[in-house]
């Protein structure tokens, strides 16, 4: 097969466990399987706080105030922060590919930026001109629009983030616990000086559907992919299944630091 | 910020928000000077993942005094930490170990 050749799986509400059930699973089976690169898109049902995989869930997330809320928190087999994955608030999407793509490269933070510009060209053909802040994030200005996190399988790379289209600082800060509960507020306000949204830069909401085809031309442009609509294989559902009773809807996971 | 546990363990907790880079927790429980256990938290990345566990792994047990070597011994020169660095952990470590109370003798 084409090494251009790129599965395109658009999901719109997943439950929580399953989306990281289902990046692990087709990280992990990549290439025992020969399956092609493969770009998801997809949302949250319900709505979820993801932690990184090296972050303490009682130090990072109010786990009262997400029950209160019917919101899931799990951990992530990603590194990095903890993020509020709002439904109508954002897109995110994952894109697995062998370290061995011509686009990519052994050197991480290199890896990072190539699979970033794929974002910052999406986000050019909604309107939003934006940048590559090293390590992990893409900005508007100097304002966070894009958080991204890697894992690295054998010979495969997974890199997973969020686009942001719409942003509820006070919401997030009843979930996500601040170092300091006296600078909450001053932090909220921090907070809406350097987060943006798609919403913002553009003085309205953009349908996901529009946000997630500019993104899709953006990964195709940027990394030479033909994309093809696609669905995960019975291996990788079946994987995907096993991953979620064992990891993410366990608390022996989610709580493991 | 430190707290007992009934064994007269102490823990300790420490907090660091590297510049231009990520934030790094540490929780150490310390009971007469030697790290009983250690957990290194934060929105780092490490590679291998495995990695901060080992490093967790390999300083129980220890005196507090030996902290700092056996950290820098326990990375090995492949790995990749983003997000800080070596100096920054070992910076923080040392600044949560001096927390430590002063030993008094057993009542």
């Amino acid at each position: 097969m084409s090494s251009r050749r790129t599965r395109l799986i658009i999901m719109d509400g997943v439950d929580p466990a399953l989306n990281m059930a289902y990046d692990e699973a087709c990280v992990e089976l990549k290439d025992s399987l020969d399956l092609p690169t493969t770009l998801r898109f997809y949302r949250w049902d319900p709505c979820a706080v993801t932690i990184g995989y090296f972050q303490g869930l009682d130090e990072e997330v109010d786990t009262r105030a997400c029950d209160e809320r019917s919101i899931k928190y799990i951990r992530r087999l990603t590194g990095g922060g903890a993020v509020y994955h709002d439904y109508n608030g954002e897109v995110t999407y994952s894109l697995v590919i062998s370290r061995a793509h011509p686009l990519m490269s052994d050197n991480i933070r290199e890896s990072y930026r190539s699979i970033c510009s794929s974002l910052i060209s999406g986000l050019s053909r909604l309107g939003i001109t934006s940048a590559f802040r090293p390590i992990n994030d893409i900005v508007v200005g100097h304002k966070k629009i894009s958080g991204n996190a890697q894992t690295r399988r054998k010979k495969e790379i997974l890199q997973h983030g969020t686009i942001l289209c719409d942003v509820n600082p006070t919401l997030m800060f009843t979930l996500l616990k601040v170092p300091d509960e006296k600078l909450k507020d001053k932090i909220i306000k921090k907070v809406e000086q350097s987060v943006t949204s798609i919403k913002q830069e553009l003085g309205s909401v953009v349908d996901h559907k529009k946000v997630i085809e500019s993104l899709a031309q953006g990964f195709a442009e940027k990394l030479n992919l033909d994309l093809y609509p696609a669905d995960f294989t019975d291996e990788e559902k079946e994987l995907a299944l096993k991953l979620i009773e064992q990891k993410y809807a366990d608390e022996r996971w989610n709580r493991r630091r | 910020m430190q707290m007992k546990d009934g064994t007269g363990a102490v823990e300790l907790k420490g907090i660091h928000k590297v510049t231009n880079g990520k934030l790094i927790r540490c929780k150490i429980m310390v009971d007469d000077d030697v790290i009983k256990n250690i957990t290194i938290t934060g929105d780092f990345f490490v590679y291998p993942e495995n990695l901060i566990e080992k490093i967790e792994a390999s300083l129980k047990n220890i005196s507090i005094n030996s902290i700092i070597d056996q950290l820098q011994k326990s990375i090995p020169a492949d790995a990749l930490i983003v997000g800080f660095s070596v100096d920054d952990l070992c910076r923080l470590l040392t600044t949560t170990l001096n927390k430590t109370p002063p030993s008094h003798p057993s009542s």
